[in-house]
């Protein structure tokens, strides 16, 4: 049976790793995901959850770990941010390589130097190569939605692939919100248990996995894009089948637009502050003003038809960025404009979880239509 | 919509208040949001909580700036953070302190004009609780002068909220809690959402 609490985002995604029924849970604790795998063990040590939670030495392991985990069968959970993603990194290249659907929370943290505890994209984007699929999740519903929903992409046969869930650090993490918490029957009838046939190590069927390769590793490469190709229809499915099943689609599983049919002037944003923008957009379309919003959900896959279907007819773009890329610039608003073939204004604001708020996000809407970039403090 | 800022120090109740407030709201079937704010979080420090409640799902996040309820668990604070400065014209702010309102208010002119109401809530703490944790009896001041939420959805979540607790003890903060509000019902009237 449905209930609906108040819940942390935190709390969220440890809810979504118990009804989606993880086996290994592999940890190390940081600020601010700790409260994750907290409450993940608490669960199992009071019987609520039937899972190992394997304590490790540090994040390098952790992903190790998962890889293991996941490479004999098992359907493997944990979470992370900030500075304990940048220690999984070269392991993560193996965790796709691999083609493990591993899922993974990253509760996203600027980098250090300097320490920041706040919210910021550029831990989870320095990831945007290593061949994972990335959601970004708006709100504390979407996490719990899309860590279920996650296992049945990544472990669909056509996709394979890992997944990073990135939910905002504070802003999501800490906050409680009301969240609708499926009952484990109906979550049961919607993700079957994990029954891999392309890799899995096991002593009676001998199987060698990442060997030596030469000639054939482009061959590899090829198939891990093809997967990410396949996945946006995956996404999209999968998407539309949770809709029906909770009434929750989250836009069409890659993009969330919200008011752009007759929109003069759009911004392109990701995360928990779309629903500030929202907000901002509600205002001033009740004054008359054409302005929309396009919230990007995945980031890989990257949703270029969708975004061109969805904004080749708007004026004015802009695009907000809590990264960046020293010497380059905004790391979305870069990738939105290779889509477009053309310019948008992009606007450089949150790093360090530095408030933007309403009424900033009101004055951003008065300076688009100029191919610049520029900083918001 | 209407925002809560709530003041105090570690091991008050800040925290444990806001969420009060959020699940209480939740069973009077409207819409919460609730967060704290701290940097390294321990004993005494200054700690920071803040509540949204609207009939509609919310989508302002964030810092509350504006509050249309300000509540002080601890009166140092003011000694600390200048926690006056910019308060909208209609906020309501309940201190707790055993100075009475005309001498708090002669001492800080500058929330002279503002719906200021000084409540002994570590002395009901004390007597129902033995305790100086006044978190859950300034709730009670609250719903007397502000009815933000029901008796009943109070004491639910009081007992959600508190529940690693002991039932005695969490009966005596609800007692303490339905004193405070008798004290103060019909103090106020109300405060209006903005």
């Amino acid at each position: 049976m449905n209930t609906r609490r108040m819940i942390t985002g935190n709390g969220a995604a440890a809810w979504g790793a118990r009804l989606a029924r993880v086996e290994i849970i592999p940890n190390f604790p940081i600020t601010p995901q700790t409260a994750i795998i907290e409450e993940i063990s608490l669960w199992i040590a009071s019987g609520k959850m039937d899972a190992d939670f394997l304590p490790m030495e540090s994040e390098h392991s952790v992903q190790s770990a998962l890889a293991a985990a996941s490479s004999v069968g098992t359907r493997v959970f944990s979470a992370t941010s900030s500075q304990g993603l940048m220690l999984m990194t070269e392991m993560m290249f193996v965790t796709s390589g691999l083609r493990l659907p591993v899922i993974m929370v990253n509760v996203s943290r600027g980098l250090s130097a300097p320490i920041t505890l706040w919210s910021d994209h550029n831990d989870v984007l320095v990831q945007r190569d290593s061949g994972w699929l990335q959601i970004f999740c708006s709100n504390n519903q979407e996490v719990l939605d899309s860590v279920v929903m996650g296992y049945k992409i990544a472990e669909n046969s056509n996709v394979l692939l890992p997944m990073l869930i990135n939910l905002d650090g504070f802003t999501l993490s800490a906050t409680r919100e009301p969240v609708e918490i499926p009952g484990q029957d109906e979550i049961d009838d919607f993700l079957p248990a994990y029954n891999p046939k392309h890799t899995i190590l096991d002593p009676k069927e001998p199987m060698s996995m990442g060997g030596v390769v030469f000639n054939e590793y482009m061959y590899f490469r090829s198939q891990q894009r093809m997967a990410m190709c396949n996945s946006k229809d995956i996404i999209t499915a999968v998407c539309a089948e949770w809709e029906k099943m909770t009434g929750r689609g989250w836009g069409r599983g890659l993009v969330e637009p919200y008011c752009l049919e007759d929109s003069e002037r759009v911004l392109v944003i990701c995360g928990s502050e779309s629903a500030i923008l929202k907000y901002t957009v509600d205002k001033l379309r009740a004054k008359g003003e054409k302005v929309g919003m396009l919230r990007l959900r995945t980031m890989r896959p990257f949703p270029c038809e969708e975004i061109v279907d969805a904004l080749s007819d708007v004026e004015k773009i802009g695009v907000i960025d809590q990264d960046i890329s020293p010497g380059s610039g905004g790391i979305i608003a870069t990738e939105v404009k290779a889509c477009l073939g053309r310019g948008v204004t992009s606007f450089i604001a949150g790093l360090g979880g530095r408030r933007i708020g309403a009424e900033k996000y009101e004055k951003i809407f008065g300076r688009l239509g100029r191919d610049v970039e520029e900083w918001i403090f | 919509m209407l925002e809560i800022t709530i003041h105090g120090r570690g091991g008050q109740g800040v925290v444990v208040t806001s969420r009060i407030l959020g699940t209480a709201t939740l069973y009077d079937g409207l819409y919460a949001q609730d967060f704290p704010l701290y940097g390294a979080a321990r004993r005494g420090a200054p700690v920071m909580a803040f509540v949204r409640i609207d009939n509609k799902p919310i989508l302002l996040r964030g810092y509350i700036a504006k509050p249309n309820v300000l509540m002080l668990l601890d009166e140092s604070i003011i000694e600390v953070k200048d926690v006056f400065s910019d308060l909208p014209a209609d906020c309501t702010i309940i201190i707790n302190t055993t100075r009475n309102t005309r001498d708090f208010k002669a001492a800080h002119p500058e929330i002279k004009d503002l719906r200021v109401f000084c409540v002994d809530g570590t002395g009901i703490a004390l007597e129902y609780l033995k305790k100086p944790i006044p978190n859950v009896v300034i709730i009670g001041f609250l719903i007397g002068i502000t009815h933000l939420i029901t008796v009943d959805a109070f004491k639910t979540a009081v007992r959600d909220e508190l529940k690693k607790y002991p039932p005695d003890l969490i009966d005596k903060n609800i007692a303490g809690a339905l004193k405070a509000c008798e004290l103060v019902t019909g103090a106020g009237a109300g405060v209006t959402a903005r």
